[in-house]
Order: structure tokens, then C-alpha cells, then sequence
């Protein structure tokens, strides 16, 4: 064996494997760039794009810090003012926040789990084109002095057209709205992924602990994410048709909105939470040189957390008149949440412990992180606190908490982690001339920024005001807070600045920098769009991994899928808890059908802002239609049967596997509809016990016969679909059953049309008639997308797409069927229900 | 108390007995969190200045110690302070207090006496120096919230809702009360005065014809 | 560590597939304890809500908190003693393990945020 002639053989190998897939992964040059959906570009345009937020975003809230420098300014008038203040905050919040953790995770998630992309590329690139689209429209509503202008989170009656008769509001409720679809999407595939699509023999217990925090906050984004998008469907109807659900006038409640809205907030501070927490924790042990302590514990501390977190919405509303007792349970439960984050944070500071921590920009930064995030837990340990609130709600002190949390947890740890990675993004790590005066100025102006706004607030200053009274104290608070928002800014573009310079003139780096030992380092940097020239089997936690030994062979093609084949994007899907490989998956290349149907989404959308709602509900069928398309070339035309994926090992595709990704993306998918359906019940019965004027005028009544044809239609067609399902595994013909169900779907949402035009009392006249019409309508729109369902399949079987072994396109529609109908039971069951509820009330004393 | 912590609306410069519990509160659970700071900053310092010190207590040790039984320790005496705290704050006691009616709109307060007649006030809210007094809250249009720092905590102005707050005052003198939910342009002038009158005096007090008051400047 | 060898690898593999029947289902223990704790938070709460709006008296009020409360938590500590009586599964290895340990502990967990969130329920003022 002569090393020199084995090693250029191992490097020729290494390089046709690579040319090979790069022929096959890489997306193509000028406009193809637009038909993009692999992760790692995707990845990158998400957390650009949420920068550049961050940059408007953070420039609005200097010009708040401007106008409120001194007292009576007339920088901005009122206005403006309320226009800047709301967008600030629904800027940080949805078009950077959430975006840039849904950024990070894109890129590195797949990559630290071994495998080479997510689980359904062309989703991630809807998503990401529907967070452009409508973080556009909110940005162009600044410009054209129509920005929301009610806070960002819009409370009612302000927020009503009452109130609020310009587009403001309806700008803020489509576009976040919007935005939200799109993060509910991503958090679907976060999911799917995180537990299928694995390297072999990674077990739960050895993925990563990224892995992890990835997969809990997916799964409380798909929970927390539907009460907001159901409050935002419920309010803009409201505005656009005159249903009265938060009107207290006809039988609606303004804080109906404030429990749907804090039902998705509160979660929502811990779902931005989470994934930095979990970039911290795969940082903090590599800069302490030891693997992370306590993997076991935090899984534990995250699980809970996801939990609690949605267990505490009422802390935001203690002010507004909900009796004490019921008070408590919020109060402690925002008390007890702080123990999770104390488990993790100990597990950091037990890492550190035993370990030699060394020094590092990254370092700094996350030394910056707990100062800044200790002292805003503490205080939200304070706000906790019934009595303390009642004198600290809505003040300045509760802008420095909450600017100290996600300054500390999200800001500090963002820097940190583009230190950290950004030499595997471009191949140069930093000079570090620029950054440490960066990062102090950083810290020192955002501590004297916010730090005084705690003694503001304690003095009485309240938020959202656009100016105060010369309160000599105030003064001088506000004026300092001001002068350090410049600093902190001036230290922010610093840092900016170091890091495109890092770009250019940053010291090359071939693998490794940091001396880490998880996945996304054994591949060549910058990463190739395939990730990985073959997949790693695992046997070890896989932040103990020998990343230099590893990527030169999994280069040379040792592992899994160290080959092409029928020019497929292939990779392998696992066991959800054993990581044993399952299946082999071929996911669809670029396309420009996400672009595409974005686009369609945001006609619709742009189409109910401006108040063109046929033209709506034209383009949300041709954006149905072009789902349909999606469909249609997915998976395989034939039967395969196992097909070798390297190292002795063969694999059946992933479309003639029971367990397959799409099942799953449906199962997580129509979870978080069944919290959106939730919500809505949830919003009906609280209505019902707490809103004025109940009971309406008129009693309510509904067709008992229709409702009762509608459940057989709706039990029907899952028959039809059950039925559909059996005949092609039996070897049958389907479409008669297939044409059963679509008769009996037909048949029901005829049915519910019909029910929907009856409800009493009028939808306009009472939120009884109009949660019971929502209710219907909820069950309509799930048939009628069972219809699209059926269509699609009736297509699938005339391409061939259908056999006994590939049956996922039935399961789906048999699934979404089965959803259709026990919740239309459901929901017909409370709308029948309802007027004997409403004749309880009667029994109030 | 520091000098640094009067002021008009200051809720560390408290003139009842709500707005003192509150503020007492606020000094305790201060001086806690100062204690847990400088505590986890010193663990923090010590692990990375100091690198092997920690090492001899096991990691399970760090965790159960810092993660569960501080929280445990320091949360539960914490919570129960609290809730105890809100309750002594709730309406209710054997005699009947005297209630006035607050009414919030865009963007000015009105208050009704009821017990008076039909007087009402603009701007102004008339008080008895200390006897407990229920403020009936609510708003004709969007939420607000009523709130006077100095002497109890806020409680919102939800249209459709009636809210109950106990306050009280120490003695007589002039506070300052304020909106505290944005309701919108006029939020940051939508003020009331807060004229405490020895309790005696009250009830020709409210009588005065100059009594009714204007919304302040 | 060394790179991987043929025989280690094979080895390795057929760990890997002897794994393969191990039921998914276990991860919905992971979400047991604390949706029964959200559960009894939801009920809770409306009892109160209703009980209050429709005048129930104290007690009885007092006594359906007591009893939303009680049966939760006797849940949640009955699915732990069970669990804890069970080993882990064999076949899934040091994953198992892993889970069977996380599984206890996040019903612990479970257990003391309903006794911590909800008990005060007991001891506090009903309606205001």
C-alpha cells in the first residue's frame, strides 16, 4: 500500500462523489436561484432577511428613544408616534425573532443530525418566501403611513374598525398572520424531521441536545401558533363583516382577544427562547472543552418548560378584573417556570465548572448573556407576583424585563452564534479588532438603556405614551436610556461591520476552528448543498463526535449513500427512537411552484386588505389548486421495492413505507389545527360564561335534521375514503369509493351552506350567531378541502403514483377525512348543544 | 426611603396602605434578587476564572442543588407572600365602604358619587382621607385602566365590565391619577387629579360648586 | 477515535437493526403527566369561572376545586408508581434507559406543578 498513490485515489473518489452530487443538489445559478429549496440556502435567506428586520426594526426603536429624550419633544407627532412604537415591537417579534431561530434551525438542523436536508424542501421554501411576502407588506405599510398603530398586540375595542377605521389594523392582522402560516409550516417540517430524518443509529438519547430543543419548540409552535391565527381570522372578520366576537355590545367580549392573544404570546417568548438556549448549550461545552453535563436533566427542564409555558397566558392580564383565586394559579405557575431555566442555566454553569473554559468572542458574549438574562429573569420572577404587578403592569419596568430577557437570551447568544458558525458559513473566522470594543459598547449601551427604565417604571412611567410631564426624575432616566440606545446602536453596527469584514478579510479556516465535535463540522467548508458526500453511522452522543477523522471519510463516500443514483436527492429516514435506518428518502428538487403559490397567497391576502373579497376567495382556490400541483409529481411513478443505500444495507423508498415523512407532516399538521378548533371552542364557551349580554334577544336554533344529514355525510365519506384505501391494497378498483366520498362531502357542505345562511340569531347581531356560523364554517372549509383531497388522488391514481405498496396519498386523504369528521361531530355537537347552554344562563343569579 | 423615589406617580412613594404593602413588597423581593445575582455571577466568575474549582461537586450535585432546591427554597416562601399580600388587598370586610364610579372614555374620566346624589366629577376625583373606598371601574368605548401609583395598584377599564378596586388614602392631599392602557392618540394626556380631603369634610367637599373640576392641563 | 472497520461497523449494525421493533409510542409518556397537569389547570379554572357565575355555594364550590385537583394528582402519581415499577426496555438498549429516567422524572415534574400551581386553590378567597 504506497500512502501517496491510496490517499490521491481516496481524493479522486472524494472528488467525483463530490461532482457528482453537486450536479444533483446544487441550486441553479440567476433566476433558478428562485426556485431554491435546499436547507442551507434557505437557512441563510432566513436569518439575512431577519437581520435586516432587526436593523428596521432596531432603528424604530431609536427613534422612540429620540421623541422620548426629553419631555414634550415634538420629534414625532402622536400619530407617527403610535404608528413607530407598534412596529417596533411586531417587528422584533414576528419578522425577526421567530424568523431567525426558524433561520438557525433550518441550517443547522439538519446538518448536526447527519443528514443532508429537511424533510420537505419545498415547504421550507414556502415558508420562507411567505415571511418575505408578508414582512413586505408590513414594512411598505410604514412607508406608506399606514403602519399598524394599536401596540403590537392590538388589543380590542381599540383595534376594531370602530377604533381603528384604517387599514392599520387589518395591515398588522393579515400580515402577521401571514407570517404565522408560514412559521406553522416550518414548525411542521422542524418536527417530521427532527424525528425521521436522522443518521442511522442515532438514537434520541445521542442526538444532539440541539436536536432536541428543536424538536420541543416545533411542537409548542404548532399549540401556541393557531389561537393567534384564529383571533386574527376571528378580528378581521370582524372588521371586515361587522361579527361582533370581541364587541361587548352584541354579545362579545374585548378580552376574548386578550386570552386567544396570550395563549400564543406567552408560548411564543419561550419558543424564541428555546433554540438559543440550545445553541448555548452546544456552544458553552466546546468553549469549556467538555461535553455538555446534564443532557438528561435539561430534555426533562425543556419538556416542562414547553409545558408550563402554556399554563401562565393570564400573567399578562392580571389588571383586568379576573378574581384572585383563579389569579393564583397563573402567579405560581410563572413562579415555578423559572425552575427549567434554572436547571439550564445550572447544567451551564456545572459544564463550565468542569471543564477549562476558554476565552473567545463567542465566549463574551455569552459571558454578556447571563449578566443581561439572570437580571431579566429575576425581574420576571417580580412581575409574577399579583400584588407587584398591579403597580408594575404596563409600565417601563416591564419594558426593561422583557427587553433584559430577549436582549439576554436572544441578542447576546445571536451574536455568539454568528461568531461561532459563520466560519463554517464562509471559511474565515474573525480578526477580533473590532469585535470586543463591539460587543462592550453593546453591553454598556444596552445596560444603561434599559437598566434605568426598571427605576422609570418604578416611578410610575408608563408605556406607549408618546411623551410624560417634566418629572425632574423622568427626565434625566429617559435621557440617559436614550443616550445608551445610541451607544448600544453605534455597538451593534460595530459589530455588523465586523462581521461582513470577517467576510472578506477574516482569516481562512479549512475545518474545525473551534475544536467542536458535532456533525456540521465533518463536511467541507463552506458546506456543499448536499451536506454530507455520505451519511455517518452513529454510535456515540453525537456532540462526541471525531470530526476530523469523520469528514475526510465520510467525503470518500464510507457511509450511508455514498452515491448517486437516477439523479435523486436521496437520504435516509430512521426509527423515531432507536435511529435504526428505515427508509430511503427522495426528496423533490428545486422548483418554482413555492415561489409560485406564495405569490398566489399573497394576492389573496393583499386581496382582503384592500377589501376585494371575491377576488380572494378566487385566488385562495387557485392557491388551493396550486397545492393540488405539489402533489402531483411527488414520490414514484413504480414500485422499487429495497434499494441498496450502502454498507451492506438495503431500504425500501420512502413512499412504500407505512411510517414515511408526509404521514407524519399530516399527523403534526392537523395537530395544530386541532388547537386552532380548540381555541375556537374554547372562545364560544368563554363567550358564553363571561361575555355581556348573554343571553341574546332571540333564542337560538338550528336545523337538527341538516346538522344530523351533515355528520352522516361527513361519517360517509370517511367510509368512502377507508374504502378507497383497502380496494387498492386489495388489488380494486377505488375511484367508486372515491366518488362515494366526494358525493357525501358534496352532500355536507351543502348542507352546512345552507345551516351557515340560517344560523339565529344573525352572525351581525350576536357573537352567538357568529361563533356558531364559525364553528360550521370550520367544518366546511375541512370538507371541502377533503374534496381537494380526493381530486388529488383521483389524478395520483391516473399517473400511477398509486399502488398496494404506495398508498401514502390515500392514507392522507383518509386521515384528513377521519379529522373532518369526528371534529365536525364535535363541533356540530357544541353548535347543537349551545341553546341549552345559553338556557343555563338563566340560573345566574 | 430614598430620596431619589418621590415623586408624583411614584409607586416607592406610597400615601395607602395598598400602595405601602405593594412597595414593601417590592424592597424584599429586591433585596432577594440582588442576593441571587451577585450569587450566580460569583458561581459564573468563579468557573471561568477559577477553572477546576467546581469540579469536585458532580455535576448531578450542581444541578440539583442550583436548579431545584433554590428555586424551591427561594419560590414557595415568595409565592406565599404573595398570595397572602393579595388577599389582604381584596374588597371585602365587614363595613360597607363608600363607592364612586369611574368611567373611562377617550380620552377623559368621569366620576359618579352615588351615595351623593347625582354629583359627578370631571378630571377630578374626590376622596375621604383614610376609610377604605371601592372604585367602580368601567369604560363607554375602549379599554383603559384607572390607577393612581401612590396609593394602590391599577385595575383596567373594560367596556361591557364592571371592576371593583379597593383604595385608600393615608391623609389628605392632592395625587395624581393616570390611564395606564394605551387607549389610543389622546393616551398620554388622559390624566385625573386626586384630591384627598380629611373625612369629615367630604361630603360638603364634593358639594362645592368648583368641586366638579376639568380635566388638567 | 479511530475511524470506523468493517467488522466493528457490521457489528455496530446489527445493534442497530435488533432495534428496530421498538415502539414509538413511548414518546407520548414523555407528554402524560404534564397534559393531565394541564388538564386539571383548564379545569380548574373553568370550575371556578362557572361556579362563581352561577352562585354555587362555597363549599360546593370549594369541594369541586378540591376534587379537580385531588384526582389529577392521584393520576399523575399512579402512572409514576407504575412506570417506576417497570425496567426499561431491553430491547431499546441505553435508549431506553434514557427514557424510562426522563419519562419519571418529567412525571414527578408533573406532580409537584399541580400540587405548587394548583393548590393554593384551596386555601384562597372564591369570586373576587
Amino acid at each position: 500500500m504506497n500512502p501517496p498513490i491510496e490517499e490521491s485515489r481516496n481524493r479522486s473518489s472524494a472528488l467525483t462523489l463530490h461532482r457528482q452530487l453537486e450536479k444533483i443538489w446544487a441550486t441553479g445559478p440567476g433566476w433558478q436561484r428562485l426556485a431554491a429549496v435546499n436547507h442551507s440556502v434557505l437557512g441563510v435567506r432566513f436569518m439575512a432577511t431577519a437581520l435586516l428586520f432587526f436593523a428596521i426594526a432596531g432603528v424604530l426603536g431609536m427613534l422612540t428613544r429620540v421623541q422620548l429624550a426629553t419631555p414634550k419633544a415634538t420629534f414625532m407627532d402622536t400619530e407617527t408616534y403610535n404608528q413607530v412604537f407598534t412596529m417596533h415591537g411586531s417587528m422584533m417579534l414576528f419578522l425577526f425573532a421567530i424568523p431567525m431561530l426558524e433561520g438557525i434551525a433550518v441550517y443547522l438542523t439538519p446538518k448536526m443530525l447527519g443528514a443532508r436536508d429537511f424533510a420537505f424542501p419545498r415547504l421550507t421554501a414556502y415558508g420562507y418566501w411567505c415571511y418575505l411576502f408578508g414582512g413586505t407588506i408590513l414594512a411598505a405599510s410604514l412607508v406608506a403611513g399606514v403602519a399598524p398603530d394599536g401596540g403590537w398586540f392590538m388589543y380590542t375595542p381599540l383595534s376594531s374598525n370602530v377604533y381603528t377605521p384604517g387599514i392599520n389594523a387589518d395591515v398588522w392582522l393579515l400580515g402577521v398572520t401571514f407570517v404565522e402560516i408560514s412559521a406553522l409550516s416550518l414548525a411542521v417540517e422542524m418536527i417530521v424531521s427532527v424525528l425521521k430524518m436522522r443518521a442511522p443509529g442515532m438514537s434520541l438519547d445521542r442526538m444532539p441536545i440541539f436536536g432536541w430543543y428543536i424538536l420541543v419548540t416545533a411542537l409548542m409552535m404548532l399549540v401556541a401558533f393557531p389561537p393567534l391565527i384564529l383571533g386574527s381570522i376571528l378580528l378581521e372578520t370582524e372588521r371586515a363583516f361587522g361579527l361582533p366576537f370581541f364587541d361587548p355590545t352584541r354579545g362579545g367580549d374585548a378580552l376574548l382577544w386578550q386570552h386567544l392573544f396570550w395563549l400564543f404570546g406567552h408560548p411564543d417568548v419561550y419558543i424564541i427562547l428555546l433554540p438559543m438556549a440550545g445553541v448555548l448549550s452546544t456552544m458553552i461545552p466546546v468553549f469549556a472543552g467538555t461535553t455538555l453535563v446534564g443532557y438528561r436533566a435539561i430534555v426533562v427542564a425543556i419538556i416542562g418548560l414547553a409545558f408550563v409555558s402554556f399554563g401562565i397566558w393570564v400573567h399578562h392580564m392580571f389588571t383586568v378584573g379576573i378574581p384572585h383565586l383563579a389569579l393564583s394559579f397563573f402567579s405560581a405557575g410563572s413562579a415555578i417556570v423559572a425552575v427549567p431555566t434554572a436547571v439550564q442555566l445550572f447544567a451551564w454553569l456545572a459544564t463550565l465548572a468542569h471543564g477549562r473554559p476558554r476565552w473567545s468572542v463567542p465566549m463574551l458574549y455569552i459571558f454578556g448573556f447571563f449578566v443581561t438574562f439572570v437580571i431579566g429573569g429575576l425581574t420576571g420572577v417580580m412581575l409574577a407576583i399579583v400584588p407587584f404587578d398591579w403597580q408594575a403592569h404596563n409600565t417601563y419596568f416591564v419594558v426593561a424585563h422583557f427587553h433584559y430577557v430577549t436582549g439576554g437570551v436572544v441578542a447576546f447568544p445571536l451574536f455568539a452564534a454568528l461568531y461561532y458558525w459563520l466560519p463554517l458559513l464562509t471559511g474565515r473566522t474573525a480578526v477580533y479588532r473590532l469585535s470586543i470594543p463591539a460587543f462592550w459598547l453593546i453591553f454598556i449601551g444596552f445596560s444603561l438603556t434599559f437598566f434605568l427604565m426598571h427605576l422609570v417604571g418604578l416611578l410610575g412611567m408608563p408605556r406607549r405614551v408618546n411623551t410624560y410631564p417634566p418629572i425632574e426624575s423622568w427626565t434625566w432616566l429617559n435621557l440617559l436610556s436614550s443616550v445608551g440606545g445610541f451607544i448600544m446602536t453605534i455597538g451593534f453596527a460595530l459589530a455588523v461591520i465586523d462581521l461582513i469584514a470577517q467576510l472578506r478579510f477574516g482569516r481562512r479556516v479549512r475545518r474545525d476552528p473551534w475544536k467542536a465535535a458535532t456533525l456540521e463540522w465533518a463536511m467541507p467548508i463552506p458546506p456543499p448543498p448536499y451536506a454530507f458526500a455520505s451519511l455517518a453511522n452513529i454510535y456515540t452522543r453525537a456532540d462526541r463526535i471525531a470530526v476530523r477523522e469523520l469528514a475526510p471519510s465520510l467525503a470518500r463516500g464510507e457511509g450511508y449513500l455514498g452515491f448517486t443514483r437516477n439523479g435523486w436527492q436521496e437520504t435516509l429516514g430512521v426509527q423515531m427512537t432507536s435511529g435504526a435506518p428505515e427508509q430511503l428518502i427522495v426528496l423533490p428538487r428545486a422548483t418554482y411552484l413555492p415561489l409560485i403559490t406564495a405569490l398566489s397567497t399573497a394576492a389573496a391576502v393583499l386581496a382582503i386588505l384592500f377589501k376585494f373579497y371575491w377576488l380572494s376567495l378566487v385566488m385562495a382556490l387557485v392557491t388551493a389548486g396550486l397545492f393540488v400541483l405539489w402533489g402531483q409529481n411527488a414520490g414514484h411513478a413504480r414500485d422499487y421495492g429495497p434499494l441498496p443505500v450502502g454498507r451492506g444495507l438495503s431500504l425500501p423508498p420512502h413512499t412504500e413505507v407505512p411510517s414515511a415523512p408526509p404521514w407524519w407532516g399530516m399527523i403534526f399538521a392537523l395537530v395544530a389545527d386541532g388547537a386552532l378548533l380548540t381555541s375556537l371552542a374554547f372562545g364560544v364557551l368563554y363567550l358564553w360564561i363571561s361575555a355581556p349580554n348573554w343571553p341574546p334577544a332571540v333564542r337560538s336554533e338550528t336545523n337538527l335534521s341538516l346538522a344530523l344529514a351533515t355528520v352522516a355525510g361527513l361519517f360517509i365519506a370517511a367510509a368512502g375514503a377507508h374504502g378507497s384505501l383497502r380496494s387498492v391494497a386489495g388489488n380494486r378498483e377505488p375511484r367508486v369509493w372515491i366518488g362515494v366520498a366526494a358525493v357525501a362531502l358534496f352532500a355536507a357542505i351543502a348542507a352546512l351552506v345552507v345551516l351557515i345562511a340560517n344560523v339565529i340569531p344573525h352572525p351581525r347581531e350576536h357573537a352567538l350567531g357568529a361563533t356558531t356560523a364559525a364553528l360550521l364554517a370550520y367544518v366546511a372549509l375541512h370538507a371541502g378541502i377533503g374534496l381537494l383531497f380526493l381530486l388529488s388522488n383521483v389524478m395520483r391514481l391516473a399517473g400511477g403514483f398509486v399502488s398496494p405498496r404506495r398508498l401514502i396519498d390515500l392514507r392522507l386523504t383518509q386521515l384528513w377525512i377521519d379529522y373532518t369528521t369526528v371534529t365536525g361531530a364535535l363541533a356540530i355537537g357544541l353548535v347543537l348543544a349551545l341553546p341549552a347552554l345559553v338556557g343555563m344562563l338563566g340560573m345566574r343569579p | 426611603m430614598l430620596v431619589g423615589c418621590t415623586g408624583p406617580q411614584s409607586t416607592l412613594d406610597p400615601a395607602g396602605p395598598a400602595a405601602a404593602s405593594i412597595a414593601t413588597m417590592w424592597w424584599t423581593m429586591l433585596a432577594g434578587a440582588v442576593v441571587l445575582f451577585v450569587l450566580i455571577m460569583a458561581l459564573l466568575i468563579l468557573a471561568i476564572w477559577r477553572p477546576g474549582w467546581g469540579a469536585q461537586m458532580s455535576p448531578a450535585r450542581w444541578i440539583v442543588l442550583g436548579g431545584l432546591c433554590l428555586p424551591a427554597f427561594v419560590l414557595t416562601p415568595l409565592v406565599a407572600y404573595a398570595l397572602i399580600t393579595g388577599e389582604r388587598l381584596l374588597p371585602r370586610g365587614a363595613a360597607e365602604p363608600l363607592r364612586i364610579e369611574a368611567e373611562a372614555r377617550q380620552w377623559k374620566w368621569i366620576f359618579r358619587y352615588p351615595g351623593y346624589g347625582g354629583i359627578k366629577t370631571e378630571g377630578v376625583l374626590h376622596l375621604p382621607a383614610g376609610v377604605p373606598v371601592d372604585v367602580v371601574v368601567s369604560s363607554v368605548d375602549v379599554i383603559h385602566a384607572f390607577w393612581i401609583p401612590r396609593l394602590a395598584g391599577m385595575i383596567d377599564a373594560v367596556p361591557g365590565h364592571a371592576n371593583l378596586l379597593r383604595i385608600q388614602a393615608d391623609g389628605p392631599g392632592r395625587y395624581q391619577g393616570i390611564c395606564n392602557q394605551f387607549c389610543g392618540l389622546g393616551h398620554s394626556e388622559m390624566r385625573f387629579d386626586v384630591i384627598v380631603h380629611p373625612a369629615a369634610e367630604f361630603p360638603t367637599a364634593i358639594a362645592q360648586p368648583d368641586a366638579a373640576g376639568k380635566t388638567p392641563q | 477515535m479511530a475511524p470506523d472497520h468493517s467488522e466493528a461497523d457490521s457489528e455496530r449494525e446489527m445493534r442497530n437493526r435488533s432495534a428496530v421493533g421498538a415502539p414509538a409510542g413511548q414518546l407520548w409518556l414523555l407528554a402524560l403527566g404534564f397534559c393531565v397537569w394541564g388538564a386539571a389547570l383548564v379545569i380548574v379554572y373553568v370550575l371556578h369561572s362557572a361556579g362563581c357565575a352561577f352562585g354555587w355555594s362555597t363549599d360546593a364550590l370549594r369541594l369541586s376545586l378540591g376534587l379537580a385537583i385531588l384526582i389529577p394528582l392521584a393520576l399523575i402519581g399512579w402512572l409514576w408508581r407504575n412506570y417506576a415499577k417497570t425496567a426499561p426496555d431491553p430491547a431499546l438498549g441505553p435508549t431506553g434507559s434514557f427514557l424510562h429516567w426522563v419519562i419519571l422524572w418529567t412525571l414527578a415534574a408533573a406532580f409537584v406543578t399541580v400540587v405548587f400551581t394548583l393548590g393554593p386553590a384551596f386555601l384562597l378567597t372564591t369570586c373576587i
